[in-house]
C-alpha cells in the first residue's frame, strides 16, 4: 500500500504521482496540472495576514493513510481507533449522528453512511469516491464556483487536494440530522489540502459539520481547502466549521456558496487554533429572495493572527444577508474582520445587516476591523456596527461582588459574549468549545 | 473640545487627525453631490496618547450618477490607554448613485472603547408619501427630507456650524 511517491515539494511530477495514485480520470489531471501553472505565476497577497514565512518546498502534497477505508468501526487498526476516542468520535457515532467520515492524515480510512440516508438517495462520500462513482455531477460543478484562477490558494488546492466531502441531496429531502467530517492533521511537514463540493438540490436541507483539531509541531504545517457549495432554490445549508488547528499551522481556506432563488446558506465558523488563518466565507446571492447569513467567532492568542471574515454578494433583487462576527484577542494575539458586502445595481430592495465585536484582553493584544461596503443601486440598505472593547469592569465588579473569583468572572462574562454562535452549534460541540474557551482562558487574568 | 466641520467638494480629500493626551475632538463630514460628480475621502484619526476622546460623524450622499468613496481609519496606538473613539456615519443614495464605505479600525491597546456605526441607504418610501400627502410637490418633499438627513442628531447646537449647514442646504 505505502508506495514511496514523490510528494514532498511541489513539481508536475508531485501532482502526477498524486493523480496517478488516486487513479484519476484524464480530465481531473489535466485541471490539476492547469491550477499549478496558475499557482505558480501568482504572486503571494499581499494584504492581510503575514505570510512571509511560508516555504512550499517544505510541505509535503499527499501522503497515503496506512488503510483502505473502511466501514466498520472495529475494523479500525487500534492505534487509529484511540486517536479518534480521544477526539469522541465513538460518542457522536452512538448518538446516531449521521455517516461520520473520519480523516487521517489525508486520506478517508473510516466511513460509514446510515443506510436511511443512502436510501434518500443522498450522496455523502469522499472527494475520491466522488470523482469516481459520479464523475459528471463532479466535473460539472468541481471549480465552477471557485475556479484556480480565483487565488494563489485555490490553485494549489486544485493542483493537490485529497480528501474532503462530496454531498449531493436530492430535491425536497430534508437531511434531519447533521452530517460531520472529522478529521486531523498528525504529521509533520505535512499540508492537508480537502476539497468539498456540496450540491443541495431544490427544496432540500443539509446541515454539514466540520470539526478539526492538530496536534502540535515544531514546523509549519499548511492547510489550504477550498469549499464549493452550490444551493438550489428553496434549498437551506448550514456549514458548520469549529477548527482548532495546532498554532503552527497556516490554514487559509477559501468558501464560497450560490445561492438561487430563495434559498438559505448559513456559515457558522468558529477559528480558534492556527498561526494565521485567512478565511472569508461568501455567499453569493444569485437568485431573487435569496438569504446569506455568517456566524463567526475567532479566537487570537500568543503569535496567531486571525483574519477572517465574511462576502455577501449581493446580485438579484429582494436579496438579505446577516453577518454577526465575534472576536477575542489575547496575549499578544491579532485578530481582523475584513468583509465585503457588495450590492449590484439589478439588487434592488437587498438588506445587509454587519455587526462586529471584538473584545481584547490585554495590552498587548490587537484587533483590527476592514470592512468594505460597496452599494450600486439606491434602493437597498446596509447596516454596519462594530465595537472593540475589554471586559466591562461593571459587569467583572458585579460577578466578583456575587462572589465568583476573578477568573471565573471573565470566563464567564467571555462565555456569554460568544452565546450567539454557541447557541447555534448541536450540544456536543457547543459543549466542546466552552470547554475550549475556558481552557484558554486559564491564567488569562491580566 | 475642538469641533473640525469638513465640507466635502467632488475630488479627492485626505485628512488626517492626531490625537494628543486628553484632546477631545469632534468631527463632522458632509458632503452632498449630484450629477457625475465623484469624491473619495480618507479619513484617519490616530490616537497616540492617553485618554483622547474622538467623535465623528459622516452625513454624505448623493443623487444622479454621483459616486462618493468614504474610508475611515481609526487607530488606537499602543500608548493610548483609555482611548475612546465613535464614529457614525451615514450614506443616502438617490436615483443612480452610488457609494462604497469603508469604516476601518486597527485598536492595538486594550483599555478603549472604539465603536462605528454604518449605513446606507435611500428615503423612506412612507416619509416622502406623507409628506405628499400633505400638499407637498414630489421634489419638495425630496427636498425637505434630504435636509432632514443633515440635520439628524443634536450636535449642531454649534452656532456657526448651525448657520454654514443651512446656508448650503437652500442651496441644494
Amino acid at each position: 500500500m505505502n508506495k514511496t511517491i514523490k510528494t514532498t515539494g511541489l513539481t508536475h511530477q508531485t501532482v502526477v504521482s498524486i493523480s496517478r495514485h488516486k487513479s484519476e480520470p484524464k480530465w481531473m489531471l489535466q485541471r490539476r496540472l492547469q491550477a499549478l501553472k496558475l499557482f505558480q505565476a501568482r504572486a503571494l497577497p499581499t494584504w492581510g495576514a503575514d505570510l512571509s514565512q511560508l516555504d512550499f518546498s517544505q510541505f509535503r502534497y499527499y501522503r497515503p493513510a496506512p488503510t483502505k477505508p473502511q466501514t466498520r468501526w472495529q475494523d479500525l487498526p487500534p492505534k487509529i481507533r484511540t486517536t479518534f476516542e480521544k477526539l469522541g468520535l465513538p460518542q457522536a457515532e452512538q448518538e446516531a449522528l449521521a455517516g461520520i467520515k473520519a480523516q487521517y492524515d489525508s486520506e478517508i480510512i473510516y466511513s460509514s453512511l446510515k443506510q436511511r440516508l443512502a436510501r434518500k438517495g443522498v450522496v455523502f462520500v469522499s472527494m475520491e469516491e466522488g470523482v469516481q462513482q459520479y464523475p459528471q455531477l463532479v466535473r460539472q460543478y468541481f471549480g465552477r464556483l471557485v475556479p484556480p484562477q480565483d487565488n494563489k490558494f485555490a490553485a494549489l488546492n486544485t493542483a493537490v487536494w485529497s480528501g474532503g466531502s462530496f454531498i449531493y441531496v436530492p430535491p425536497k429531502v430534508k437531511v434531519a440530522i447533521p452530517l460531520q467530517a472529522y478529521f486531523r492533521i498528525n504529521s509533520p511537514h505535512f499540508g492537508q489540502f480537502e476539497r468539498t463540493l456540496i450540491i443541495a438540490d431544490e427544496g432540500s436541507f443539509l446541515h454539514y459539520i466540520e470539526g478539526c483539531t492538530a496536534p502540535t509541531y515544531s514546523s509549519a504545517s499548511l492547510h489550504a481547502a477550498v469549499v464549493e457549495i452550490f444551493v438550489k432554490p428553496r434549498a437551506r445549508v448550514r456549514y458548520t466549521t469549529i477548527q482548532n488547528w495546532s498554532t503552527n499551522v497556516y490554514n487559509l481556506v477559501t468558501k464560497r456558496a450560490w445561492v438561487e432563488e430563495e434559498a438559505v446558506m448559513e456559515w457558522v465558523d468558529g477559528n480558534l487554533g492556527s498561526k494565521v488563518t485567512m478565511k472569508y466565507p461568501c455567499c453569493i446571492l444569485a437568485g431573487p429572495k435569496a438569504h446569506g447569513e455568517m456566524l463567526s467567532l475567532a479566537l487570537a492568542s500568543h503569535q496567531q493572527h486571525q483574519d477572517t471574515g465574511a462576502k455577501m454578494i449581493h446580485l438579484a433583487p429582494q436579496t438579505s444577508s446577516q453577518i454577526v462576527a465575534k472576536s477575542i484577542a489575547k496575549d499578544g494575539g491579532r485578530t481582523s474582520y475584513r468583509g465585503l458586502v457588495k450590492i449590484a445595481p439589478r439588487a434592488e430592495g437587498a438588506r445587509s445587516q454587519i455587526s462586529c465585536d471584538a473584545l481584547i484582553l490585554d495590552p498587548q493584544s490587537r484587533s483590527d476591523t476592514y470592512p468594505l461596503n460597496q452599494i450600486e443601486t439606491a434602493k437597498a440598505i446596509v447596516e454596519h456596527e462594530a465595537t472593540v472593547s475589554q471586559i466591562s469592569q461593571d459587569q467583572l465588579f458585579y460577578l466578583t461582588s456575587r462572589g465568583f473569583d476573578e477568573m471565573r468572572a471573565r470566563a464567564l462574562i467571555v462565555a456569554g459574549f460568544i452565546q450567539p454562535l454557541v447557541k447555534q452549534l448541536p450540544l456536543e460541540y457547543a459543549v466542546e468549545l466552552n470547554r475550549l474557551i475556558e481552557l484558554e482562558m486559564e491564567g488569562a487574568v491580566g | 473640545m475642538k469641533t473640525q466641520l469638513i465640507w466635502l467638494k467632488p475630488g479627492q480629500h485626505q485628512i488626517e487627525t492626531r490625537l494628543a493626551t486628553k484632546e477631545e475632538q469632534t468631527i463632522l463630514v458632509l458632503g452632498w453631490f449630484q450629477n457625475q460628480d465623484q469624491t473619495q475621502v480618507e479619513l484617519t484619526i490616530r490616537h497616540q496618547a492617553a485618554q483622547s476622546h474622538s467623535q465623528i460623524l459622516i452625513r454624505v450622499g448623493g443623487q444622479d450618477q454621483a459616486r462618493i468613496k468614504v474610508q475611515t481609519r481609526i487607530i488606537i496606538e499602543p500608548q493610548a490607554q483609555e482611548a475612546q473613539a465613535e464614529l457614525q456615519s451615514k450614506t443616502l443614495l438617490l436615483d443612480q448613485a452610488q457609494a462604497q464605505v469603508q469604516p476601518e479600525l486597527e485598536i492595538k491597546t486594550n483599555q478603549v472603547r472604539a465603536s462605528h456605526a454604518a449605513s446606507i441607504g435611500s428615503l423612506d418610501p412612507n416619509q416622502l408619501f406623507y409628506l405628499q400627502q400633505r400638499g407637498l410637490k414630489p421634489q419638495q418633499a425630496r427636498r425637505q427630507l434630504i435636509r432632514a438627513f443633515f440635520h439628524q442628531g443634536t450636535w449642531f447646537k454649534n452656532q456657526s456650524i448651525q448657520k454654514q449647514l443651512t446656508n448650503y442646504l437652500s442651496s441644494l
